[in-house]
């Protein structure tokens, strides 16, 4: 049987998915068609709902309502492996290759049981990569591979496990330009062989590259459906963040001294781009927005900054810090830095009540403090200050939401009777409703016309735009755009997300901002 | 009450039926009578003032190394050294009392023995920690691992000092060291018995700890434990955390060896840690890192070795490592009770049991990422 004769049968047709987590809608009547032998890819903001969507073509969730059929016939995969079986497979953002394993022997955990000996499996994935023209090593361990080899490898182990239609959750992420030449040219020769490519991507000049179809999600509805053909990625790029949102009025605010500066920092970590370069410099009552899409090195920065990277080189400094002072987080804690983290995680102690972790400062420093114990019936009036529920101090911090965890952690950081002289936060407002997320915005913005230095680094574009009054664009470790928020149209915005960027307009490096 | 707790308890509970349900099955299999068994366990550990002497001192080496163990396990610093802590302690601690006998003539006062028999042994103890600590810090090696194989190296000193410069003059069955001077025995608490003024110094230390729970550094490590990032907001950075509390555990060994030396055996012995090592974590972290369970943990498995010596003479045919085999089964099920501890606080931290998911808006699969 040819290729061409199986394209017509399998066609899969989602119609107006929804998928609800609880009370919130994460996908709303979302429709789509992956057609055979073409790229078909999906892009939005993060939280968009791309990997929601995926998660539903691949059967790892079930969809609230709407339905799907695949070759014409209904199709409603009970499970993940229910959706292999009949043909669709997913491959995770973070590849679930096992490092010590070769592919041979990642095939055998996860093929079908008859399988079950290396010659017969190491046969069928010889013969799926001479189908698809790869050259991917397959008795050494994945771990030895490159990243791209490891990418292909696991997109080999899904095609010997029959997969037609491959969803691919930003498999470009972590390649270089080179690797995702590479990739690209085997996923097209993957589909003059039939296979439907579901494309999850960030980049959108990919798009342009690559793609014959494009789906555009934005807060999880279908924005735009249709032929990927003749669509510039500023055009994408409009399509996925929409027209901006009427800025909130905003006070008058003195902007002062500097108080946070950073100057041609390199850093490097194995979560996200390495810094190459960045400077920025955070004046008194002003607030820097920080945009970028994930992992262009906004988490990096804010860990230099926040004294909790040693930059290999360039400097940071704070002001109230001697000059000789090594810029480490505690030093930079008790010159009144605060810090709300990406992963609140990494800041709220669960194993400790919601009084201690309001205190945790105080506490753990001693009486050196610049702030002195709290007492409870202030601790409870700052639980409820932020709307922590249920505002009761001795509770354990794990018996909260993620969102009122969220809160917690911003009453403890915003919320001290002290003004901190910066702020460092990332994603303030995640998780946290319409109503809670305004209250943080109001925070920060009170925060700045007291004096405060403030970041606000997010991957939701609106959190950033919304409270910002300058807004630095990142892209692949560096500072691509640094734009007045007068200035920071979406365009121009999007274009620097994506690194298009020519020679990206600059703010007044003296900025007399009438904010 | 959370369901962590109570699963906790659940737990516990489970580990202490299963202990007396092995301890039964072992007794009968050796063909006696529970009853009577217990009934010589009972004796054993209290039937006379030697016999409840004997309870108390078994327990101060135990309860000093769990009690100096726990700054390092609040960190999450798994310490399993204090065997060779104690054993560098304790040739530290003969050497210098020696060398102070050799010094005065044998003339020096018994305060003059305490004092450099403590500083020697917790200088022994406290280096023998500081290597796996500087290893772990610079080049990250596991401390568990670390720890477990220098008590291997610190065996093998132990034998070959025995052998060589602490060797006994005397011809002895097995090697050992000369027997220290009267002055330098620590002396008895109460007549009649070998319990010596070591229990005082747990008493102090665990007093010490407790007021410690409370203390600005506590928290630093708790903190650490979990949240190293906030910590280091707090000055708890990873070198200083694991130094310091290898430290403190390795002193709290080392001065366990000097008092097994000086209070006990009165010699070197290349017994000298009796496993008391490894209990002691077993009784730290049945203790549950507080002070007072710690106290009550290590005078219950100093009864349970007494006792069984008891139960032996009672039936005549349990052996007395029965003890050692009851004390396995609690270690294995404490050793469950904490992986339990370590895995349920990462895995329900992040929204364990939402009290109030009204306003939660968090989806809970989609994530960051999408």
């Amino acid at each position: 049987m040819t290729a061409s004769q199986e394209q017509g049968d399998r066609v899969l047709e989602a119609r107006s998915l929804s998928k609800s987590f609880g009370p919130v809608r994460a996908l709303h009547d979302v429709s789509l068609v992956v057609r055979p032998g073409a790229v078909h890819a999906l892009v939005g903001e993060n939280g968009a709902g791309k990997s929601t969507l995926a998660k539903l073509l691949a059967g790892i969730e079930r969809p609230t309502a709407g339905s799907m059929t695949l070759a014409g016939r209904p199709f409603a995969p009970r499970d993940r492996a229910a959706a292999k079986r009949a043909g669709i497979n997913m491959v995770p953002q973070q590849l679930s290759l096992v490092g010590e394993l070769s592919l041979v022997e990642n095939y055998l955990l996860v093929g079908p049981r008859r399988l079950a000996d290396r010659r017969s499996a190491r046969a069928l994935l010889t013969e799926t990569l001479e189908r698809a023209g790869v050259a991917v090593e397959l008795d050494t361990p994945t771990s030895a591979l490159t990243q791209a080899h490891r990418q292909l490898g696991e997109i080999v182990v899904a095609l010997a496990e029959g997969a037609h239609t491959l969803i691919l959750d930003e498999p470009t992420a972590s390649l270089g330009p080179l690797e995702v030449g590479g990739l690209f040219a085997h996923l097209r020769s993957l589909c003059a062989l039939g296979t439907a490519i579901v494309l999850i991507t960030h980049r959108l000049d990919e798009v342009r590259q690559v793609a014959d179809d494009l789906t555009v999600l934005s807060h999880g509805e279908n924005v735009h459906h249709g032929s990927a053909a003749g669509l510039e990625p500023s055009q994408i790029a409009r399509l996925m963040v929409g027209e901006l949102a009427a800025a909130p009025a905003r006070a008058d605010r003195t902007i002062g001294e500097v108080v946070l500066a950073a100057e041609g920092l390199v850093a490097a970590s194995t979560r996200d781009s390495p810094l190459d370069g960045v400077d920025i410099t955070v004046r008194s009552g002003e607030i820097v927005g920080i945009a970028g899409v994930a992992g262009s090195g906004q988490n990096l920065l804010l860990d230099v900054l926040g004294g909790f990277v040693q930059p290999s080189a360039g400097t940071v400094a704070l002001a109230g810090t001697a000059a000789g002072a090594s810029a480490s987080a505690s030093v930079f804690q008790r010159a009144g830095l605060a810090w709300i983290p990406e992963e609140r995680s990494e800041a709220v102690v669960p194993t400790m009540t919601l009084a201690e972790n309001l205190t945790v400062y105080s506490t753990a420093i001693g009486s050196s403090s610049r702030v002195g114990r709290p007492t409870a019936s202030k601790v409870g009036a700052r639980l409820q200050a932020f709307d922590v529920r249920p505002p009761r101090p001795d509770l354990l911090a794990s018996g909260l939401s993620g969102g009122n965890q969220q809160k917690l952690l911003a009453a403890r950081e915003l919320g001290s009777a002290e003004t901190p002289r910066a702020v460092l936060a990332y994603g303030p407002a995640q998780g946290l409703d319409l109503r809670a997320a305004q209250a943080i915005r109001e925070r920060l913005a009170a925060l700045a016309a007291e004096g405060a230095a403030v970041v606000v680094a997010s991957h939701d574009l609106d959190e950033v735009l919304g409270v910002a009054d300058r807004v630095l664009v990142m892209f692949a470790g560096r500072v691509v755009a640094d734009l007045l928020i007068a200035q920071a149209t979406t365009e121009r915005i999007g274009r620097a997300m994506a690194g298009l960027t020519g020679t990206p307009p600059t703010a007044d490096p003296e900025p007399e901002v009438q904010v | 009450m959370t369901a962590f707790d109570r699963r906790r308890w659940v737990l516990t509970a489970s580990v202490v039926v299963a202990v007396i349900v092995v301890a039964a099955a072992l007794i009968v299999f050796a063909g006696a009578d529970p009853l009577v068994g217990i009934q010589g366990l009972v004796e054993g550990v209290s039937s006379s003032p030697y016999r409840i002497g004997e309870v108390l001192v078994g327990a101060v080496p135990v309860g000093i190394v769990a009690l100096t163990l726990i700054p390092a396990l609040r960190a999450g610093v798994f310490s399993v050294g204090a065997e060779g802590q104690i054993v560098v302690g304790a040739i530290a601690a003969t050497a210098a009392v020696f060398a102070v006998e050799s010094v005065t003539g044998g003339a020096a006062p018994g305060i003059l023995y305490w004092l450099v028999g403590l500083l020697a042994g917790s200088a022994g103890g406290g280096a023998m920690a500081l290597l796996p600590a500087f290893l772990a810090v610079r080049w990250r090696v596991n401390e568990i691992l670390s720890t477990l194989l220098l008590n291997y190296l610190a065996a093998g000193l132990l034998g070959w000092t025995l052998r060589t410069w602490l060797a006994s003059p005397d011809e002895t069955a097995t090697p050992q060291s000369a027997k220290l001077p009267e002055a330098a025995a620590l002396p008895s608490l109460l007549p009649g018995t070998r319990a010596h003024w070591g229990i005082l110094l747990v008493i102090v230390i665990a007093v010490a700890f407790f007021l410690w729970r409370r203390s600005a550094a506590s928290t630093r490590l708790t903190v650490f434990a979990s949240r190293p990032k906030l910590a280091l907001r707090l000055g708890a950075t990873r070198s200083r955390t694991i130094y310091s509390t290898m430290l403190v555990s390795g002193v709290g060994a080392g001065i366990v060896g000097w008092i097994q030396v000086a209070g006990v055996n009165e010699r070197l012995l290349n017994s000298v840690t009796g496993g008391v090592g490894f209990s002691g974590l077993a009784v730290a972290l049945l203790g549950g890192l507080a002070p007072i369970g710690i106290v009550l943990a290590a005078l219950f498995f100093s009864a349970l070795t007494a006792g069984a010596v008891g139960m032996q003479s009672a039936t005549g045919t349990v052996p007395s490592s029965i003890a050692e085999v009851i004390k396995g089964v609690l270690l294995i099920g404490v050793a469950c009770i904490a992986a339990y501890q370590r895995t349920a606080v990462a895995a329900l931290a992040p929204a364990a049991a939402p009290i109030d998911a009204e306003h939660d808006t968090e989806p809970a699969h989609e994530g960051g990422r999408s």
